[in-house]
């Protein structure tokens, strides 16, 4: 438990009476590539809500590098290095793409409210950096002609690149994720699995999850299977992918099954609304 | 962003020049007021730049005015110092406020900005012993600078407009490094913000803070310029006057905090001097109504306020397209989808 | 010092019937739109001052109530049409601007309208007041709190057994379901509005021979009924009714016992209070009914 970078105990959320997740346990090792998968809400966002601080679990642990995050407010699990990305872009579409990725790199960046303000120089300085940083992780992406577009103006897709940038940007050690590749193209689909292989080898660990299999296949080392908020799968792809739990869960096999798909919250924060 | 210094620096020159041009007394107050409200909206606008709306400023204005007032009329202080202490007395005061208010949604922090305006403005008029009541404090001591006492509107016009220039340097500043595109962040989307590790309560009390700080510094310098000041310039009224300023410069640019509080307080002058040609009649705060009307017509077609409407405007005329969406527009905030 | 209490109380049920009146104007506004509406006090001004200039051109009593409330749903209408329905789908705080925004004009007119000064208004029926324990219960206050029992009554039995009350209900809790079936939300932020302006000039109407009627009494009106809306929890009626009589009580009992200014400050301090005590955090936002 102590080697894993990120690691999950018995990590249950209800919403009322309705369990999204159960008892998930499971550990994630420095620069591995974990998918998370499984049918529509099977709990999948609700999980990467309580380990990034936004719901707070019901039970169970999260340990970070071995200290417990559970109960940390998000933007203190973000600064210590636990960066994810929305299924629901959340562009700040007021700024433009380049200001965007630059708000990402202040978890790493120091000066505050009266150096700004007085403009000192290791304030401008600074500014350099970020932007230099922020330039760079664009044309990683392949986002670098549209730096001085208004984010809003981007189609969907390049949002969701955006995004990613935004999150690399943060230089996190753990990136969570959520449907990255949901509406990208083939080809955009393959850059981002090469990508994602790279910066796994320059030591981003990465938890993913994903509906499209193919980025599943090609690039987790471990998938993880998730049900109606429990675990019911663990493993290499291929295997998983044989495995019958798992096709069951995604195709149901019986009448019994459907009528077991009741109603309840799928969705990671369907109970919060007030 | 550069620019935008060489726009204050621009800004700066022609200021200067004004006063040899000669204008009357009359002419020099209006800019002197017009400065004042242009520190105040700063302050709005700051705060506009995280998502948030006070209608809570007059009362800050209040506290910076009656402060400095008490400290350099009734202790004997010299107003240089009666007036940093009177800001770091608002600071704290809204810090204090800052505490419980900031947790609440934007919509419930606009209530609670305006009931502390309330409560503050009755406390005013209710601690008479201290504040003179209704009747308010006079004598309050004028500034000097190297023994020399200010004493007339153009005196006041370049200590008030320095002021301001200060304060448009340190807000375009703010705007234009870390702490800026972090509260732009914020206004995008607290969440989205959250997870790249800004603790967007902490920046939300700081800009809070500072805004507050601004109008408090405003009041500080009307105090000592007017030298006489009542409960009634800082009451709910006055909060509602200088959100028309933020709103009508748009709620996040700080050039439309100088041409909301300008174009305003001009119109309001012109108003009041033609209403009651119209409406002889009536005596009274007749003017409300058509701010409302401003308000309510702004608000519909112009949220990002006059300055980028015309923009927008022209863009369009041109077959382009508008800039970025307003302000108070943001993009759905659920953290997870609609399917996990 | 405690005679003093049942003429306080008293005083302050009287009272606090036009803010339970007012705060179920804003409970059904919001319930039906997600709006804040903050012109809310303005609507018992409009009556009021209707009512006032209706009865001033000599005609009677209920011809002109009926008129002056009829007139303020018209206005209530016309407000939803021209200054909300444009904006809708806008941030939560841009309709909040625009309601202030709206009070202010309608303040504004009322002046050019009518002038500054109060206006009086005649009792319903004038007589001899009810002498209860130490205090007295004038017949106009009896009319304030009766009347606003039997609106109160009113809505309750409209919106649980007619079936544009049950489409209301519908729409405040599934805006998007009741599209569904048919029921415009458009539609019913109209009938929100037209419902709660009415509601209002009946408060007005009635409050206005004890009170006078004056173009600014819609700004204390609207804070404070806001007040008891938010003590309900802003989306359970029978509770901002409760809430109207509550700050009514608490704002009599304080001017009466500590000092005659801080009555609005008092009930100010308890809308903190209230607000303070919402539930807090990143995630929970005022709900968007629009759709």
């Amino acid at each position: 438990m102590t080697e894993s970078l990120l690691a999950l105990d018995g990590v249950t959320r209800r919403f009322g009476g309705v369990s999204a997740l159960e008892d998930v346990s499971f550990a994630v090792a420095p620069a591995e590539i974990v998918a998370i998968i499984g049918p529509n809400g099977a709990g999948k966002t609700t999980l990467f809500n309580v380990v990034t601080g936004f719901l707070a679990p019901s039970a169970g642990t999260v340990r970070y590098r071995g200290r417990r995050i559970t109960g940390l407010a998000p933007s203190r699990i973000a600064a210590a290095g636990v960066i994810r990305t929305f299924q629901n872009h959340v562009v700040f579409g007021e700024m433009t793409v380049l200001e965007n990725v630059m708000v990402g790199c202040h978890r790493w960046t120091r000066s505050g409210l009266v150096e700004g303000a007085l403009a000192l120089p290791q304030v401008r300085r600074e500014d350099r950096e970020v932007a230099d940083a922020a330039r760079a992780v664009l044309d990683l992406v392949g986002l670098g002609p549209q730096a001085a577009d208004p984010a809003r103006d981007l189609p969907v897709g390049r949002q969701r690149l955006l995004e990613i940038a935004r999150a690399l940007a943060a230089r996190p050690d753990v990136l969570l994720l959520d449907e990255a590749a949901a509406g990208l193209t083939a080809e955009e689909t393959r850059h981002l699995v090469r990508l994602i292989g790279r910066l796994r080898d320059a030591g981003i660990t990465f938890l993913v999850i994903e509906h499209n299999m193919d980025v599943v296949m090609e690039a987790a080392d471990r998938v993880i299977v998730l049900d109606y908020g429990r675990k019911i799968a663990e493993g290499r792809p291929a295997d998983v992918q044989r495995d019958p739990r798992v096709v069951a869960a995604y195709l149901g096999d019986d009448a019994d099954a459907a009528d077991r798909r009741g109603e309840g919250p799928r969705d990671g924060l369907a109970g919060v609304s007030p | 962003m550069s620019r935008d210094l060489a726009g204050i620096a621009a800004l700066a020159a022609a200021l200067a020049i004004v006063p040899l041009a000669g204008p009357s007394s009359y002419v020099m107050a209006l800019f002197n007021i017009v400065g004042l409200y242009t520190i105040v909206t700063l302050g709005l606008v700051l705060l506009g730049a995280s998502g948030q709306v006070s209608l809570g400023q007059a009362a800050f204005y209040g506290i910076g005015a009656y402060t400095s007032a008490l400290l350099a009329r009734d202790l004997g202080w010299s107003p240089w110092i009666a007036m940093p202490c009177a800001v770091a007395l608002v600071a704290a005061a809204a810090y204090a406020v800052g505490l419980p208010a900031l947790r609440l949604a934007d919509v419930f922090f606009v209530l609670a900005t305006l009931g502390v305006g309330i409560i503050v403005n009755v406390l005013m008029v209710q601690l008479d012993w201290l504040t003179g009541g209704a009747s308010g404090l006079r004598d309050i001591p004028a500034l000097s600078i190297g023994g020399r006492r200010l004493a007339t509107d153009r005196d006041y016009y370049y200590v008030i407009w320095a002021a301001v220039l200060a304060s448009l340097v340190l807000a375009r500043n703010l705007a234009a490094h870390r702490t800026g595109r972090a509260l732009r962040a914020i206004l995008g989307s607290e969440v989205g913000a959250a997870a790249l590790g800004i603790d967007v309560t902490r920046y939300k009390m700081r800009v809070f803070v500072l805004s507050a700080a601004y109008a408090g510094a405003a009041g500080a310098l009307y105090a000592h310029y007017i030298h006489f000041i009542s409960p009634s310039p800082f009451a709910l009224y006055a909060s509602l006057f200088f959100l028309v300023m933020a709103v009508v410069g748009g709620l996040t640019s700080i050039w439309g905090g100088l041409f909301g509080a300008a174009a305003v307080t001009v119109l309001d002058q012109v108003v009041r001097a033609q209403l009651p040609r119209i409406f002889p009649r009536v005596g009274g705060e007749y003017q409300t109504a058509i701010y409302g009307v401003v308000l309510v017509l702004i608000m519909i077609f112009f949220p990002s306020g006059i300055v980028r409407g015309a923009l927008d405007l022209r863009r369009l005329l041109r077959g382009g397209r508008p800039s970025a969406a307003p302000p108070g527009r943001p993009e759905a905030e659920s953290a997870g989808g609609a399917r996990a | 010092m405690l005679d003093l209490l049942p003429q306080l109380v008293l005083t302050g049920l009287t009272i606090g019937s036009i803010y339970a009146l007012v705060a179920i104007g804003f409970v059904i506004i919001y319930n039906i739109t997600g709006i804040l509406n903050f012109a809310q006090g303005e609507f018992p001004m409009i009556g009021a001052m209707l009512c006032a200039a209706l009865l001033a051109a000599h005609v009677p009593l209920v011809p002109a109530a009926a008129a002056a409330v009829a007139g303020t749903c018209l206005v209530g209408a016309l407000t939803e049409r021209l200054a909300i329905e444009p904006a809708f789908g806008a941030h939560p705080l841009t309709l909040i601007i625009i309601t202030f925004g709206v009070s202010m004009a309608f303040r504004g007119f009322a002046l050019m309208l009518w002038g500054a000064d109060p206006y009086s208004l005649p009792e319903f029926t004038p007589g001899a007041p009810l002498a209860v324990l130490t205090g007295v219960l004038g017949r106009q206050a009896m009319w304030a709190i009766g009347l606003s029992v039997v609106v109160v009554g009113a809505l309750f039995a409209f919106f649980a057994r007619t079936l544009p009350g049950a489409a209301a209900r519908a729409c405040a809790d599934n805006a998007f379901a009741s599209r569904l079936v048919g029921i415009s939300p458009r539609r019913m932020a109209l009938f929100a509005f037209t419902v709660a302006a009415g509601v209002g000039a009946v408060g007005g109407i009635v409050i206005a021979p004890i009170t006078g009627a004056t173009y600014d009494m819609g700004l204390e009106l609207g804070l404070k009924g806001f007040v008891a809306a938010v003590i309900g929890g802003l989306t359970n009626a029978p509770a901002a009714v409760l809430g109207g009589y509550a700050v009514g009580l608490i704002e009599s009992l304080v001017t009466g016992y500590l000092a005659p200014g801080y009555g609005s400050a008092i009930t100010f301090a308890l809308l903190l209070v209230v607000l303070s005590l919402q539930r807090e955090g990143l995630l929970h936002q005022a709900r968007r009914r629009q759709v």
